[in-house]
């Protein structure tokens, strides 16, 4: 069906109903049809058939009446009979030919004798024309055919019937169709009402997606079956739909712990703290790297990606990577490979390469994880370099300690012969020599200490700027006239916790070094900034600290510093300047002075330009104590108090005590903490102060000693004095010199002031608390 | 005037020209024909295929080719056999006897002779049916028309068709 035939009769779309019931009536009409045209056109042959038969009978009676006519040519009963035939009014004309063809006898209807003309033939028989039949027979006599009867019958009267016919046909098919039309619509629902009630649960089941539904089953018959198979597919259906919907539940659960595991995975992978590059096997390509990698190396990711490590020069030595790869070949797995490996600035920096072959996908990949140990490697050589500093310290503060006692000898009674008042001027004088070069002595054995991480420090509240100018003015002296000496001091310069002496000292010092590096002359600038250190930076500097700071800095225009010798100046005892130039000691000093006051040091030299150091001091800006620096008090004077004295040294012991003693003290002492703490549990002396020597030997030091009377009897005052090195940073160790702490050599007369002073003080129940800063 | 079928029958029309020959050609056309409309007694023939005997009695009128013509001729299923005399013996065979009209004279002779026979006789002299004759030709209105004695028949046990009554006509005299 195509073009507007199936616009008109869109039979697919019809309803069921309608089909069937125009199948219904088509069926019927069509068969209905069918048979009354077969009857109608049965009886129409048939009526033919007998008119020609009963036509085919009157002309064999003529015929046969006519034999003897047409033999001896008489055509008078023929005309008789034929004239008989009139009885049919259907006859048109009849008519009895001689063997000439001549007519014998012709009868004519009288309605048509105006037009008549005689129908020919060729033959026996009949055939039906313009509503007529006509018929011509051949009239056989004594075997030869002498004559021949021509029949003319008008068919009219067919004509009507037919019609009638027709007319009955189609009242009878009209009312069949009506009954059948009535019929049908009643009973097609025997058939289509399941099917419109199973078209309904199929909708209900699509639109809604309820699968719960079922349709009901009214018959046996295929539509029953159909009804049955329908309502399996849905338990089917159903049951496929849980199923599914537990899938998807599992499938989803899986989805998402695959997602969560590959984000643990990514994150990881990106999150990490190393770098990690994931490297085709075959290829060389990189496949992917985390941010790590980026970050430590230097590259955007677009660049790295889908090279090789070649390509993007990562190796310094290429063979490295052969042989490392080779490795992971040959072992499966590499681990802690040394290799030198260079960023996108060109900077190279040691790692160590661990290698791990994984599958990945279908592809064999390698996993580089990368250790960047050039912070470490930097840090270990910080550290050896500072622990060979530490034991040349140790070193030095041991004989120093040895020394100090000496010296305090010494000097001790070097004082007492000098105070005694009874040598003349020549004696007083040498002996006064002897003094200075005493003096001279313990100041290089100071020098000598203070290089070493843990000296004596005495912290207080001060301004670089004071000190500064105090420096400068001695400076003018040491430098010389063709040095010109600048300072730039920051007007408003946040106050540092420090030592004063020391800080002079290490001013000393670096304008010491710049004089020499300056022989012709030139510019020595001193100035100070305080600026605010933030964490990135401290990150980067790992010995610097966050916060506020204070940098002093010390200019040069000398001769400058190659990179080697700037990487060793501050060695103890190494030096530029020739044999007994220099002690080598100055800048290990600096460096030592720097790190007491809780401070680092840049140095930024250049060959033929000059040499900055920057020194950072932490700034402090708490209100300064009350300057402990004590000025002698001219008058000593003693006391009758009960002193126990600690000192493992036996002649400073004895001067001391015989010192007190000279001074009116009552005088206990002991050769070590342990002799002391026997000595005190056996005989409860009463005790009013404890002079004891922080280091000492048998494993019980001053302090631990002075804690433990204390703890005995907190009325008991405490005086400490060393000539060690020892721990100042310590919180709960209060050391205040003038106080309680007497720093050896000491002279004679600072003992009994301070002796006098601690005695002097008002009890207090438990030690001072820390100081900060220190 | 062909319009006698009859003697287009024995295809003798296209010859005449004399219309005294065409008649006694007719007449003789006839006499072959009657044989289609007579039933003989079953003792008028031994066995089924024996043939008619027709006779003539006497002058000939029909001509030289009636042997022949006669000879072809079939009813129902008999043959013709043409037998002339000029004595009345042996006349009984005859089925068909046409008496010439030279034989006048004997008529009444010779019809006493097949008083008994099946003999259908035949003849075109005046009175011939009134004196015995079965059949007699006359002539009606220019045309060859015959009479038939039905009595005379009867007497001889001859069935005459009705169709042959019909187009003759029928004279019921004394035999």
């Amino acid at each position: 069906m195509s073009g507007p035939f199936r616009h008109w009769f869109n039979f697919r779309k019809w309803s069921i109903q309608r089909k069937l019931m125009v199948i219904i009536l088509v069926t019927t009409g069509g068969a209905l049809l069918l048979a009354c045209g077969a009857f109608v056109v049965n009886d129409f042959l048939a009526y033919r058939r007998s008119v020609a038969k009963d036509l085919s009978t009157k002309a064999r009676i003529i015929g046969y009446g006519s034999t003897a006519a047409l033999t001896f040519g008489q055509p008078k009963p023929v005309e008789e009979i034929i004239t008989a035939l009139q009885a049919d009014p259907d006859l048109i004309s009849a008519s009895v030919y001689d063997q000439q063809g001549q007519v014998l006898a012709q009868y004519v209807r009288a309605d048509r004798q105006g037009d008549f003309s005689p129908p020919q033939f060729q033959e026996n028989g009949y055939r039906f024309e313009h509503g007529q039949i006509v018929l011509y027979h051949q009239i056989v006599f004594n075997g030869e055919v002498i004559g021949a009867v021509v029949l003319q019958r008008d068919l009219q009267e067919m004509r009507q019937r037919f019609q009638r016919y027709l007319g009955i046909v189609g009242i009878v098919l009209f009312t069949a169709m009506c009954v059948a039309f009535v019929l049908s619509s009643k009973l097609q629902r025997v058939v289509s009402d399941p099917i419109l009630h199973l078209a309904k649960t199929a909708n209900i089941v699509a639109e809604k997606r309820n699968y719960a539904v079922r349709a009901q089953k009214e018959s046996e018959d295929e539509l029953g079956h159909l009804i049955d198979r329908f309502n399996e597919m849905l338990v089917q259906i159903q049951a496929r739909e849980t199923a599914l919907q537990r899938q998807i539940a599992e499938r989803k659960k899986a989805e998402e712990a695959l997602h969560q595991s590959q984000e643990r995975f990514s994150k990881a992978f990106q999150a990490s703290s190393i770098a990690i590059a994931i490297v085709s096997f075959r290829s060389g390509r990189i496949l992917d790297v985390n941010e790590f990698f980026l970050k430590l190396f230097g590259y955007e990711r677009g660049e790295v990606v889908g090279h090789t490590a070649l390509d993007l020069a990562l190796w310094v030595d290429p063979q490295d990577r052969a042989k490392l790869v080779e490795l992971a070949r040959a072992r499966g797995s590499v681990r802690n490979f040394e290799g030198h490996l260079r960023t996108k600035t060109g900077e190279t920096r040691t790692t160590l390469v661990s290698v791990e072959s994984v599958e990945l996908g279908n592809e064999t990949c390698l996993l580089f994880i990368t250790h960047d140990i050039s912070e470490r490697l930097n840090l270990e050589a910080q550290l050896r370099q500072s622990q060979k500093m530490e034991a040349v310290g140790q070193l030095a503060a041991g004989v120093a300690h040895d020394f100090n006692n000496i010296m305090t000898i010494i000097q001790g009674h070097t004082d007492l012969v000098l105070s005694s008042g009874q040598l003349d001027g020549e004696m007083s004088e040498a002996l006064q020599q002897v003094c200075a070069a005493a003096d001279q002595a313990t100041n290089l054995t100071r020098q000598l200490l203070t290089f070493s991480r843990k000296p004596l420090v005495q912290l207080h509240w001060l301004n670089l700027n004071e000190i500064i100018d105090q420096a400068a003015q001695m400076l003018g002296r040491t430098l010389g006239e063709h040095i010109a000496l600048k300072c730039h001091c920051a007007p408003e310069l946040p106050g540092i916790r420090g030592d004063a002496g020391m800080l002079q000292q290490l001013i000393m010092n670096l304008a010491v070094n710049a004089r020499d590096a300056m022989p012709r002359g030139g510019e020595l600038t001193l100035g100070t900034t305080a600026l605010k250190i933030d964490s990135e930076y401290a990150k980067a500097h790992p010995e610097a600290r966050p916060g506020e700071v204070v940098c002093l800095t010390v200019t040069d225009t000398g001769c400058g510093m190659d990179a080697k010798t700037l990487s060793r100046i501050f060695e103890p005892f190494f030096t530029t300047k020739g044999v007994g130039k220099g002690t080598g000691l100055g800048l290990a000093m600096v460096y030592g002075i720097v790190n007491q006051h809780q401070g680092w040091i840049n140095v930024a030299s250049e060959v033929g330009a000059g040499t900055t150091f920057k020194l950072f001091f932490p700034a402090d800006s708490h209100a300064s104590e009350s300057s402990a620096a004590t000025s002698p008090d001219p008058v000593l004077r003693g006391g009758t108090e009960t002193i126990f004295v600690v000192e493992d040294e036996p002649k400073v012991r004895r001067f001391v005590c015989s010192r007190l003693r000279q001074y009116g003290y009552q005088v206990l002492e002991a050769a070590s903490g342990l002799e002391a703490l026997r000595f005190w549990e056996e005989q409860q002396p009463k005790v009013d102060l404890l002079l004891t020597d922080l280091m000492m030997p048998e494993g019980i030091f001053g302090r631990d000693l002075a804690e433990r009377l204390q703890a005995a009897q907190p009325t008991l005052k405490v005086i400490f004095t060393s000539g060690y090195a020892f721990d100042a940073t310590d919180e709960d160790f209060a050391l205040e010199e003038g106080r309680n702490f007497l720093p050896k050599p000491y002279p004679p007369h600072r003992l009994i002031q301070i002796v006098r002073n601690c005695l002097d003080q008002p009890n207090r129940a438990q030690p001072p608390k820390s100081r900060e800063g220190i | 005037m062909c319009g006698m079928c009859g003697a287009g029958l024995l295809g003798v029309c296209a010859d005449a020209k004399d219309p005294a020959e065409l008649e006694n050609q007719l007449k003789g056309a006839f006499l072959v024909k009657f044989a289609l409309f007579v039933e003989w007694p079953p003792r008028a023939f031994m066995k089924p295929n024996d043939p008619i005997v027709l006779g003539i009695l006497g002058k000939d009128p029909f001509g030289d080719q009636f042997e022949l013509a006669v000879q072809t001729q079939v009813a129902n299923g008999r043959r013709f056999v043409l037998k002339r005399f000029q004595e009345p013996n042996g006349l009984e065979a005859c089925h068909i006897l046409f008496i010439s009209s030279s034989e006048k004279e004997r008529l009444p002779e010779i019809l006493q002779t097949l008083r008994n026979s099946f003999t259908l006789t035949v003849g075109d002299m005046a009175n011939f049916a009134e004196k015995g004759g079965i059949l007699e030709f006359i002539k009606e209105e220019g045309k060859v028309r015959f009479e038939i004695n039905v009595d005379a028949a009867e007497s001889k046990n001859l069935k005459i068709s009705a169709k042959l009554l019909q187009v003759s006509k029928p004279i019921r005299r004394g035999p």
